[in-house]
């Protein structure tokens, strides 16, 4: 009898040790949290690889959820008034349907908001690919002063005397809220934006046709220049996939398309990379996008000029400058012949563009608002 | 007394796998060269057009190529499978696991090898493309910074399956005060896969020894049957054009190399 309820003492305490486990970050007897490490391979599908990640920061439980409650809170902009995601939201993958996004006192951003996903895989990042990692990222809309228009003291003094984040950064770091760990926390949040789950991912790389209709099936032909549109030879379809090609439908190497003027003006406006680099060849370059949830993620291009997807066909079919002295040379060897794609082409290429939406990725409550 | 000896030979044949497993080959020694001293070998691809270094990234400057015309490179990268050292006896020596991407207009073009066995080599091998396997087999394979991830490299066609071996891209002008077209050759399939051999006397005698290979952009374009970019300015290694054009582009590049210890 002794036996047996040493037996079920042992197996209760197993099963009281390994839920504790389940629940996240343990307290031991110092005081110490040990935050719930999360497996990499659980976050990225084996068809996108795995990403170079931050050694630095590894993924937790805690932290992850940390970063998340910040990303949705709006007592990191000045008035208390603009989350990350007023202008990031997850309805629109992460994108939002305004041209530019009004920020602190009615002040509109210089340039359209980015849609954030699959950002582990970048090697770069706004528009100007100006910053290297998310957690210099971060930094940038907080302190800017037509997004957040926050100071970096104000917000370290906030979140030191907010008790909800005084538990939460302890809970994932072991510290009292400080900037650098909330640069983290959100570098982690925002590494775990994965899209993956669009028919587009499912027919990719061209092996299940079924997946697509016969109209997006045309349209990937054009997409990845599989079709001759001129006799003479030059002219091989749209070519789309050499800025936006493969799983993630994003070129990353910046020379092999992933930096690139897409022909949108005679010359260029915005300078862009350029007005990082200040180099002649990077004048009006921007960072391409992927396509992914292109459909959720209107207006189009760093400016938001094209409202819709249709307008976008129709700048690559009939009107790339391609006397923009910088447009990439992929885009332009074709001896510079503009597509002139049908109606029909046209509408199969959208189809297409259609496909590649995940509406799992914009419904999935792991990246919802937590203080919903 | 049994399962003692049992447990015995248990552990020694435990003791002989791991004896075995880390006695595997170093990854740049060869057969006859085990216990040999070691060097390290820094080994860089340099781009240049008629000898001179590409201008720095960004800036807008052509230089003169064959037929008059002037060129800039915006952006030049390759792939490389079997890379190595070749000896006397034409063993080779394998450089890191042979494959690597050099990055002429970017920042990747200088690899350290640090296990080279001292002695006496007569040049450098590669391949700039792949087995079928390896270019049809599944590019997610490769850890994310290996040269052969396509995440890293951006040279993986994925479509059509299969990478981009190398990718040459810039801006021409008819003349020096043309306005400027573009051109860009991308070299791809199995068809196209290109054997380089790069004679070299290189007695690796020293700790460190740095060999540089520079190879000119104008070259590709410039040999038995010159290209003039006005004509024919673009290349992917589809269609029939595509193939008789890429065909002269890689004949004329094993004109393009040329290797020199530093």
């Amino acid at each position: 009898m002794k036996k047996n309820l040493l037996a079920i003492s042992f197996f209760a305490l197993i099963l009281v040790t390994s839920c504790t486990k389940e629940q996240g970050a343990v307290l031991d007897t110092k005081g110490t949290y040990t935050p719930k490490l999360v497996d990499p391979k659980e976050v990225f599908p084996s068809e996108f690889g795995m990403p170079n990640l931050p050694k630095d920061n590894p993924f937790t439980e805690e932290g992850i959820l940390l970063g998340r409650m910040l990303f949705y809170d709006p007592i990191l902009s000045m008035d208390s008034s603009i989350s990350c995601a007023s202008c990031h939201r997850q309805e629109y993958a992460f994108a939002e349907p305004l041209d530019r996004s009004v920020g602190f006192r009615g002040l509109r951003a210089s340039r359209n908001a980015s849609a954030l996903f699959n950002m582990a895989y970048h090697h770069s990042f706004f528009w100007d690919a100006r910053v290297k990692t998310l957690r210099e990222l971060v930094f940038e809309p907080i302190q800017a002063h037509n997004e957040m228009a926050m100071t970096l003291p104000l917000l370290n003094d906030r979140l030191k005397r907010n008790k909800m984040y005084i538990e939460y950064f302890n809970k994932a770091f072991n510290k009292e809220p400080n900037l650098h760990d909330m640069s983290l926390a959100l570098e982690q949040f925002l590494l775990t934006l994965v899209s993956k789950d669009s028919r587009f991912n499912q027919f990719f790389p061209g092996d299940n046709l079924k997946v697509l209709s016969a109209s997006e099936l045309r349209g990937a032909f054009i997409f990845n220049g599989l079709v001759d549109f001129d006799a003479n030879g030059k002219t091989k379809g749209s070519d789309c996939f050499h800025c936006h090609g493969g799983e993630l439908t994003q070129q990353l190497n910046p020379n092999m398309g992933g930096i690139a003027s897409n022909g949108l003006d005679p010359a260029p406006i915005d300078l862009g990379v350029g007005g990082i680099t200040n180099r002649a060849g990077d004048m009006g370059t921007f960072k391409a996008p992927s396509l992914l949830n292109i459909a959720l993620t209107a207006p189009y291009m760093h400016d938001g000029r094209f409202k819709t997807l249709e307008e976008v066909i129709n700048h690559y079919s009939t009107e790339v400058h391609y006397e923009n002295p910088n447009i990439h040379p992929q885009m332009a060897a074709h001896g510079g012949i503009q597509l002139n794609l049908s109606q029909n082409q046209k509408d199969d290429l959208l189809a297409y563009l259609r496909s590649m939406t995940d509406s799992t990725f914009i419904t999935n409550p792991a990246y919802s608002n937590p203080f919903k | 007394m049994h399962k003692t000896r049992l447990i015995f030979r248990f552990f020694v044949a435990v003791a002989l796998i791991s004896l075995l497993t880390a006695c595997e080959p170093d990854e740049t020694a060869g057969d006859d060269t085990k216990g040999a001293p070691l060097s390290e070998l820094e080994l860089a691809f340099v781009g240049q057009i008629a000898d001179e270094p590409l201008p720095a990234k960004g800036q807008d400057i052509y230089k003169e190529k064959s037929f008059g015309e002037y060129m800039m490179v915006t952006n030049w990268s390759f792939l490389m499978s079997n890379l190595a050292l070749v000896k006397e006896n034409g063993d080779t020596v394998q450089l890191g696991d042979g494959y690597q991407w050099a990055d002429l207009t970017g920042t990747r073009n200088v690899f350290s090898y640090k296990s080279i066995p001292q002695g006496k080599y007569t040049g450098l091998q590669f391949t700039m493309g792949f087995d079928s396997a390896t270019n049809h087999g599944n590019p997610q394979v490769w850890p994310s910074d290996h040269p052969m991830n396509p995440n890293l490299n951006g040279l993986h066609w994925g479509w059509s399956g299969g990478y981009i071996f190398q990718a040459m891209d810039g801006r021409f002008k008819e003349n020096a005060t043309a306005t400027a077209g573009s051109f860009s050759f991308h070299t791809a399939t199995m068809q196209f896969v290109t054997r380089y051999f790069l004679p070299l006397e290189l007695n690796v005698e020293k700790d460190k020894h740095r060999v540089a290979v520079r190879i000119n952009a104008d070259r590709f374009f410039g040999g038995a049957q010159s290209i003039r970019f006005k004509e024919k300015s673009v290349s992917h290694s589809e269609g029939e054009h595509d193939e008789l054009l890429m065909r002269v582009f890689l004949d004329n590049s094993l004109y393009a190399f040329k290797i020199y210890e530093e």
